[in-house]
């Protein structure tokens, strides 16, 4: 399957232009810094010239023949009255002028020596190896640099020194450029090569330029202002300065001008082709506007960030757009964005008028743009837009026919991208349905929040409306939130319920009894009302199960552990539902409804699902509050106790450590062995301490059941606000640091005991002490500096390795290979595994199995 | 002058085992993927790990190693 290659390229020779080369392809001699004649048409001869191209609509250029974007424009030339320097070019004349002979202008090396480079960078050149030849020749300047008498005509030699940025002086004289041109002109062929020049394409005097090639007008366009002004480009501007300080300088030399004027005239065209190629010259006041604002001249328009590459190729821009703030909103479903009507009436889709469409779209042509559902623009069928107006449209309603396009609002159900930077991987850019809705912010199911990593704290994101049937068509097949509920990182699903629908759920399936009323209700609410109860009392797993599908069996742990989630043909017998059966990554309920039935019903379910546990939440009723972390003053003595116990139990160590008699753990001094006891002893505590007010406090507490759903929160935070912070650790060791042999100057030296190494016995509720809350303070300082540091590193990396792998792809062969197919892996992974139909990488066999029998688990 | 020393073979646990494949396996390989030589992965014929085999530019190392995913896994690289 060998690729047929038509042309290859294998090399790219940069050079510089030479004075006949620019007049040779030169359409017109520039000679006057007049632009347009007082009818408005462009001078012959000046700068907009209609031989180099045209940018008025209805003119033609002179050259091709073009009308406007059929001709792309053509170099004219000036020749300029005395020749200037190139100021990017300053520098390699100074250093062929440095390294050649003053009198007889050979490179300043003797024979022998020359010959040598001179077959060594043949050498370099016939491989191809272009670094060796820049090493070379740059060695060649070096060492003929300050040689100070030719070795070949034995001149003595003056340094010739450069005044920045474009002035040579020798001495006491000036070398202006006619001299620096005629000393680069005698630098023979052979010499040349030895400094770095190609002769064959650039002759080192090219570098001082006798004739300035005048870019066309099209790379330069004017603007035509509001008031009927023309506004001209900045390098216009520049070069109409050009034009005219080199006639003037061509009349005072044929007028045998006193030498003095015309030096200062040929320095001021010196300055502004200067300024023409490059206006950020260091040491060169920039060329401004009247208002004072510098001027986007040549290098400026390439450079840096908002120049050519990183603004315009780098980087584009689209049309049918929009961008604001993103909120929640958790009763759409996961495939809609809330859009506002502002946008709404701002982006539009076109509708091509049919048979079937005409009254709709005429509607909504009458209701115009203003008017909510209404329409912007009609295309006619030969392409001409125009736009809907008080005056146009009584014209567009009597036109308008089949075959028109109308460029008509967005409305409920269209398809749009929705889109949140960075855009590290695919379900950062999702097809959602669009639904308008008051206010002024986009919004989204908080389930989609972890696909796109956002967060409403003030997160913007962006929407896209495709504008083609296809475009819309790819979109929804491809990248609808459905087909993107499994992550491909590592097989599990991204999607899934979140906050409030978990503990709903949790709950729910945790009622033992509710009325068959209130049952019917709560399924009313989310759009479920074929439900039949036989019994008058109903419990929250038979809720539950309406929503599951009728076929659906499962068996697996919940977040506890020790209870099993059973469902069998659709009824869930035991268990409560939580994080590990419904929740986004990992939820196992959610992935077994991938694999039974596919993503479209996967996404209904699931979004049954979701609504089901917020409407429990907002029948019941569901808050927290500091009142939660409320406990009898016996538990608090009881805690106190656990504590006092485990100080106790530390001093005892302590004790045996100060007296030699600590039992040293293997590889550990006796220190260390006591803060590893330390650290087991005061964490014991916390866990028990931890387990105790969880079950004092029961399964009513709202926080705790957040936090045993995995809705939010764990039971360590309950357990820090109710019972006790517990160890501060730096680095997983108890806090040392301080003075010497103690932490804080209020401690004794030597003090190992807990209150003096950052335990902190109080909760976050009653309060800290100075100590603790110091304590406290440092392991917090060292987590947020490690996470402030590390985001953006990491960051970075992930970048950075994504760029490195981003034209990998697994080859039917199942052989890795890049995009000009050569091989990076043999076997992907070596076990060709789709780590997105895998668990966790791996392929689940006993699943595996019992699709294949066609048995239930 | 010290005199030059003799390459061997790495005994390690992390270095994987590598011999030199013959004609008629690199052929093999090559038709296998349906790719030329060049578009191999390489290896620098510098690295100390092949020293001893005293390979040329050009030949294909043919390296059995364990992986996280599978015991062994085989791969090829073209000496440059």
């Amino acid at each position: 399957m060998a690729e047929k290659i038509y042309k290859k390229i294998d090399e790219i020779d940069f050079s510089m232009q030479s004075p006949d080369f620019i007049k040779e392809t030169s359409s017109a001699k520039i000679v006057t810094a007049e632009l347009y004649e007082r009818e408005g048409y462009p001078v012959d001869g000046g700068l907009m010239d209609v031989r180099l191209g045209v940018i008025d609509p209805g003119l033609r250029c002179k050259t091709c023949g073009g009308k406007l974007k059929e001709c792309m424009g053509h170099f004219g030339h000036i020749e300029l009255a005395r020749p200037v320097m190139h100021i990017n070019y300053a520098t390699h004349a100074y250093n062929a002028m440095r390294s050649t002979c003053n009198e007889c202008y050979r490179v300043k090396l003797n024979q022998v020596k020359l010959d040598d480079y001179a077959e060594k960078i043949k050498f370099a050149q016939k491989l191809g190896d272009y670094d060796r030849v820049r090493k070379l020749t740059k060695e060649v300047l070096a060492k003929s640099r300050l040689i100070k008498k030719c070795p070949h005509c034995k001149a003595k030699q003056e340094a010739v020194k450069i005044e920045k940025p474009t002035t040579y002086t020798q001495g006491e004289h000036r070398v202006n450029p006619i001299q620096v041109r005629e000393r680069l002109e005698k630098i023979s062929n052979e010499d040349a090569i030895l400094l770095g020049f190609n002769p064959k394409t650039s002759r080192p005097e090219w570098m001082v330029m006798s004739v300035l090639p005048i870019p066309p007008v099209t790379m330069r366009p004017s603007i035509t202002l509001e008031s009927g002004e023309r506004s001209e480009d900045d390098l216009t501007h520049k070069l109409g300065d050009i034009v005219r300080i080199n006639q003037r300088l061509f009349e005072n030399i044929n007028a045998g001008a006193p030498e003095m004027i015309i030096e200062d005239l040929w320095d001021l065209l010196q300055y502004h082709i200067t300024t023409y190629l490059d206006n950020s010259v260091s040491s060169v006041p920039p060329a401004r506007h009247r208002s004072g604002q510098a001027l986007k001249t040549l290098t400026e328009r390439i450079k840096s960030k908002e120049g050519r590459f990183r603004n315009n190729l780098a980087g584009k821009r689209v049309n049918y757009a929009a961008r604001t703030v993103i909120s929640p909103d958790p009763c759409i479903g996961f495939n809609d964005v809330g859009i506002p009507e502002s946008v709404a009436t701002e982006l539009t889709i076109p509708e091509r008028v049919t048979e079937w469409n005409k009254e709709w779209l005429l509607k909504l042509i009458k209701n115009g743009p203003t008017q909510y559902p209404g329409a912007n623009y009609v295309i006619w069928p030969d392409g001409k837009k125009k736009k809907i107006t008080e005056e146009t449209i009584e014209q567009i309603l009597e036109e308008l026919q089949h075959g028109f396009k109308v460029e008509r609002h967005l409305i409920d159900g269209d398809q749009a991208l929705f889109n949140r930077q960075p855009s590290l991987h695919r379900m950062s850019l999702m097809c959602h349905r669009i639904k308008v809705l008051p206010g002024r912010s986009f919004r989204m199911n908080p389930s989609v929040c972890n696909p796109y990593n956002a967060d409403f704290d003030g997160d913007e994101m962006n929407l896209h409306v495709p504008q083609t049937e296809e475009a819309r068509a790819e979109a929804e097949v491809l990248m609808e939130v459905q087909t993107q509920l499994i992550t491909p990182k590592n097989g599990y699903n991204i999607i899934g319920c979140v906050e409030d629908s978990i503990t709903g759920c949790y709950l729910l399936t945790r009622t033992k009894e509710m009325s068959k009323i209130e049952a019917i209700d709560l399924l009313t609410s989310i759009g479920i009302d074929n439900v039949k109860f036989s019994k008058e009392k109903v419990s929250g797993s038979e809720v539950f199960s309406t929503v599951l599908p009728e076929d659906f069996n499962f068996i697996r742990k919940n977040k506890q552990g020790e209870t099993t989630v059973r469902v069998k043909n659709g009824k869930l017998e035991h268990g409560i539902i939580d994080k590990n059966t419904i929740g986004e990554n990992n939820g196992e309920l959610i992935r077994e409804f991938y694999r039974k039935y596919g993503q479209d019903r996967t996404i209904e379910l699931l979004g049954n699902i979701f609504q089901l546990g917020i409407q429990i939440l907002l029948k019941k009723g569901f808050s927290t509050g500091v009142s939660d972390t409320d406990i009898p003053k016996e538990a608090i003595k009881k805690v106190d106790s656990k504590v006092q116990k485990a100080y106790n139990k530390l001093d005892e160590h302590i004790e045996s450590y100060k007296k030699g008699k600590i039992e040293v753990l293997p590889g550990k001094t006796e220190l260390e062995t006591l803060e590893i006891r330390a650290m087991e002893i005061l964490n014991k505590t916390r866990t028990e301490v931890g387990d105790y007010i969880t079950e004092l406090v029961g399964e009513g507490n709202p926080t705790l059941t957040m936090a045993q759903s995995g809705a939010r929160g764990n039971v360590l935070n309950f357990t820090q606000m109710t019972g006790c912070i517990g160890q501060q650790a730096l680095g997983g060791k108890r806090i040392t640091r301080g003075y010497r042999g103690r932490t804080l100057s209020s401690f004794k030296e030597g003090d190992l005991g807990p209150e003096a190494r950052g335990f902190v016995k109080n909760t976050f509720k009653r309060g800290i002490t100075p100590t603790e809350f110091f304590f406290h303070a440092m392991t917090g300082r060292d987590s947020l500096m490690d996470t402030a540091l590390r985001t953006p590193k990491s960051g970075y990396l992930y970048r950075r390795l994504a760029n490195a792998l981003q034209d990998l792809k697994i080859e039917y062969d199942r052989t890795v290979r890049n995009a000009t197919k050569d091989i990076i892996q043999f076997q992907y992974g070596d076990d060709s595994i789709d780590v997105s139909k895998s668990e966790g990488g791996t392929i689940n066999v006993v699943n595996a199995i019992h699709d294949v029998l066609g048995e239930n688990v | 002058m010290a005199e030059k020393v003799k390459p061997t073979t790495i005994n390690h646990i992390l270095v994987p085992k590598q011999v030199i494949c013959d004609e008629e396996e690199v052929s093999k390989v090559l038709s296998k993927y349906n790719i030329r030589k060049d578009q191999l992965p390489k290896v620098s014929i510098k690295d100390p790990s092949i020293l001893a085999l005293e390979v040329e530019a050009g030949d294909v190392i043919k390296i059995s190693r364990s992986s996280q995913t599978e015991p062994t896994s085989v791969f090829y690289r073209v000496v440059v």
